[in-house]
């Protein structure tokens, strides 16, 4: 068997990968909002965020069992297990109403962002 | 720059319905854009085809079936295993691939999401395998996703070639109905690392993606396109799909 050594352009290329993933990593925080996944229920199911600004969504799932926040108007679709919580980066968002599910509980668990 | 004509086209879409029956191609063919997205705990069956008509020489086509488990958000390990044919030739089953998609970071998070792509494969044939790696990178841009990929390939193994090559595939996804989204796919070679432009060929075309929601927690999920040749050494015309089982 041959020995792979990567070649000096495809070390270049995944250095400066790696180093723009830790320039955006150093990147500031934006604000974050709570939601609360309640007996299968988003709480609130309606959240005020801010138009044009990027969101940092912290969904903190109290029941035991497992969801997934799903939103194909956000673009966004994560599992957050039960009693854990998960940031959902979403935004900037225009003006308008942006709704979201949980996949594992779509009969109950309904929201919506609404961006103002 | 040769461009495809409709006939070529019309043939292509043809010859994908048939590619059952048919004789041709490699697993290129069957190549699919990839996104650094995960979902933890979906185990995702999918079948990929793909069929290239090349001016002057034997066509292709290819089919890949795909197992994939998302072990957690960030980490999606997958079997694949490869049926190829050229015109003329049976088609055999030619590799079996161990594929990973690792996302490095939070999706939405940075100004554009990155991910990286790392598969090994075990071909069937006679002659080495070959290792793959290469960034997924993703962009939202208003309602639009755009997504590009850049892979490196390797051959490693007895008689294993000393060159890496480079290939590419892009996609543009306008967001609107889920059930029908409208976009653009590209795919192509760029040559070996030390002499990038020697051998390249670049595809595009109009696509197509959707998602099918099932009683549950199931879902469908596809994408197509039909590709036209940019320049002389791409394929004239070629058609690719990808049809994913979603379920938890």
């Amino acid at each position: 068997m041959s020995k792979f050594l990567p070649p000096r352009g495809a070390v270049v290329v995944l250095a400066l990968m790696l180093s723009s993933v830790a320039t955006l990593a150093s990147a500031a925080e934006p604000p974050e909002v709570k939601l609360v996944i309640r007996n299968h229920r988003f709480v609130p199911t309606e959240l005020v965020v801010p138009a044009n600004t990027k969101i940092k969504l912290m969904v903190v799932n109290e029941d035991p069992t497992p969801e997934e926040f799903e939103s194909h108007q956000l673009n966004r679709e994560k599992v957050v297990t039960g009693r854990a919580t998960i940031p959902v980066y979403v935004g900037p968002l225009k003006p308008g109403r942006y709704p979201f599910f949980g996949d594992f509980h779509s009969d109950t668990a309904q929201g919506a962002l609404i961006a103002k | 720059m040769s461009a495809a004509t409709p006939r070529a086209v019309v043939r292509a879409l043809f010859l994908a319905c048939l590619l059952p029956a048919s004789h041709a191609a490699f697993a290129g063919a069957a190549d699919a854009v990839y996104t650094p997205t995960v979902e933890r705990g979906e185990t995702e069956f999918e079948l990929r085809g793909g069929y290239r008509n090349f001016d002057g020489a034997p066509d292709e086509h290819a089919f890949v079936f795909d197992i994939g488990y998302g072990v957690n958000n960030r980490w999606r390990t997958e079997a694949v295993l490869e049926y190829a044919a050229e015109d003329g030739q049976p088609g055999t089953l030619e590799a079996l691939e161990w594929e990973n998609v690792f996302v490095l970071t939070e999706p939405g998070k940075h100004w554009m999401d990155v991910g990286l792509l790392a598969e090994y494969e075990h071909s069937f044939a006679s002659g080495p395998d070959e290792v793959k790696f290469g960034p997924l990178l993703q962009k939202e841009i208003g309602s639009a996703v755009a997504n590009l990929n850049f892979t490196f390939k390797r051959e490693v193994g007895s008689g294993a070639s000393n060159d890496t090559e480079l290939d590419y595939r892009w996609q543009l996804r306008w967001r609107g109905n889920e059930a029908l989204e409208w976009g653009a796919q590209g795919f192509g070679e760029l040559g070996t690392v030390d002499q990038l432009g020697d051998g390249d060929w670049h595809s595009a075309g109009p696509a197509v993606f959707g998602v099918k929601r099932l009683h549950g927690r199931d879902k469908i999920r596809y994408n197509a396109a039909v590709l036209a040749g940019l320049d002389r050494a791409a394929p004239d015309a070629a058609v690719r799909f990808q049809l994913e089982y979603e379920m938890y």
